[in-house]
């Protein structure tokens, strides 16, 4: 222990807290992060930083020269999950408009409805930027895994808040959470 | 009812409501005709089972069709996004909006300006170093807009072995230096613009690392 205690961060003389619910609300779990050339990008991600990545057929792909990818930035789990604890992949998209920057997805609450999140965004100085549409379509959060809202925090950072549905095992590695020792 | 679907092309394991099954495999983009699955709730208790594909040692990598993931090399955290980056106008709300509704665990680091402190966030469970101690999701800090040399308000901070030949790729690929290497607590760190135009931390693997820690690990 001893020897992991010397690396990387400097911290203050205690551990961070425990997470001891079954819950993910919170975790910075996946970025978003955009190209306007694809070949121009995909040569620069895979030769600079050896990242690995395939198309997200899962998100559609209309057209495949702008088209959606997953990106595992580290060792990952077949569906391009994390696999090793301390880093995150990452989605590559086409930026459509050119006014995107990078940003990431959280996690919020499973057993509740993400309106409860975005009332207290809101109280606390944030923005809701919009609900993803599947959400607003058929009212069933739990129907997928495209529930979730975009929001914006007091700086301004867009962020977009991910609802999982009940298709979460808890087998998943990503899924622990601090459990009580015996 | 829920049923478990197991994809016998990628491995891939998941639950879902039958009324709710995706089109295609999550994982791998195939089809129905892919998927077994079999009633339940627990996945452990599955009849059906795939041993996961393993990496393709030749595969070529610029082919985005579904592949497992590579074998990343032992010993480096190179390419790896370790952290995020998220500036602030007010140090006290954006502390307080991630503390009180995302439940984070926010300190000051050592020395900062207690004015404008850089804080240091665990957004989910963690080892005694303050790293995760489950995958898939990452640690991060906030700081202060005005303390962003550069300008660009760069989000994510990616590690790498070795940062002068780093550099050296950055440009040889299309991007750029926007901060020349520099030193803070005895690290290196630089910024960088990819080749798309965004900007990004570059962090040097500091000496001090061991190897041993969970998050030096590879598959």
């Amino acid at each position: 222990m001893a020897e992991t205690e010397k690396t990387t961060n400097t911290y203050p003389y205690r551990p961070p807290k425990k997470y001891p619910q079954k819950d993910l609300h919170g975790r910075v779990r996946f970025g978003r992060i955009f190209y306007h050339d694809f070949e121009r990008a995909q040569k620069f991600f895979v030769n600079v930083f050896g990242w690995d990545m395939i198309d997200a057929v899962i998100l559609g792909i209309d057209d495949y020269a702008h088209r959606p990818l997953f990106v595992a930035t580290g060792p990952s789990q077949i569906g391009y999950e994390g696999l090793i604890p301390g880093h995150m992949n990452t989605r590559l998209y086409h930026d459509a408009t050119g006014e995107e920057k990078p940003f990431f997805m959280m996690e919020v609450h499973m057993d509740e409805p993400i309106t409860n999140t975005l009332d207290k965004v809101v109280a606390y100085g944030g923005k809701v930027l919009g609900y993803n549409q599947s959400a607003a379509d058929d009212g069933n959060e739990d129907a997928n895994w495209f529930s979730g809202a975009y929001i914006e925090d007091p700086a301004g950072h867009k962020i977009y808040l991910w609802k999982c549905p009940a298709s979460r095992t808890w087998e998943e590695p990503e899924a622990g959470y601090d459990k009580e020792e015996a | 009812m829920n049923r478990i679907y197991t994809c016998y092309n990628c491995g891939f394991v998941w639950k879902c409501d039958e009324e709710h099954i995706p089109e295609v495999c999550p994982t791998c983009g195939l089809g129905p005709e892919y998927y077994l699955s079999e009633p339940g709730e627990d996945i452990s208790k599955r009849r059906i089972h795939v041993d996961p594909p393993k990496p393709i040692p030749d595969w070529d990598r610029y082919d985005t069709k579904y592949h497992p993931p590579r074998h990343f090399p032992e010993r480096s955290r190179h390419g790896r996004i370790r952290r995020f980056v998220l500036s602030y106008d007010d140090a006290k709300v954006s502390r307080d909006f991630y503390k009180d509704i995302f439940g984070w665990d926010i300190f000051e680091c050592e020395g900062t300006d207690p004015e404008n402190p850089l804080m240091y966030c665990a957004t989910g469970p963690g080892n005694a170093n303050w790293e995760p101690s489950v995958p898939s999701f990452i640690y991060g800090y906030l700081r202060a807009k005005k303390d962003d040399v550069t300008g660009t308000d760069p989000l994510y901070m990616i590690e790498v072995d070795n940062m002068e030949e780093t550099l050296k790729k950055v440009a040889a690929f299309g991007g750029k230096v926007l901060r020349e290497p520099y030193e803070e607590n005895s690290q290196l760190w630089a910024v960088i613009e990819d080749s798309e135009g965004f900007s990004w931390y570059l962090w040097q693997t500091p000496d001090t690392v061991t190897w041993d820690e969970p998050e030096s690990q590879t598959i």
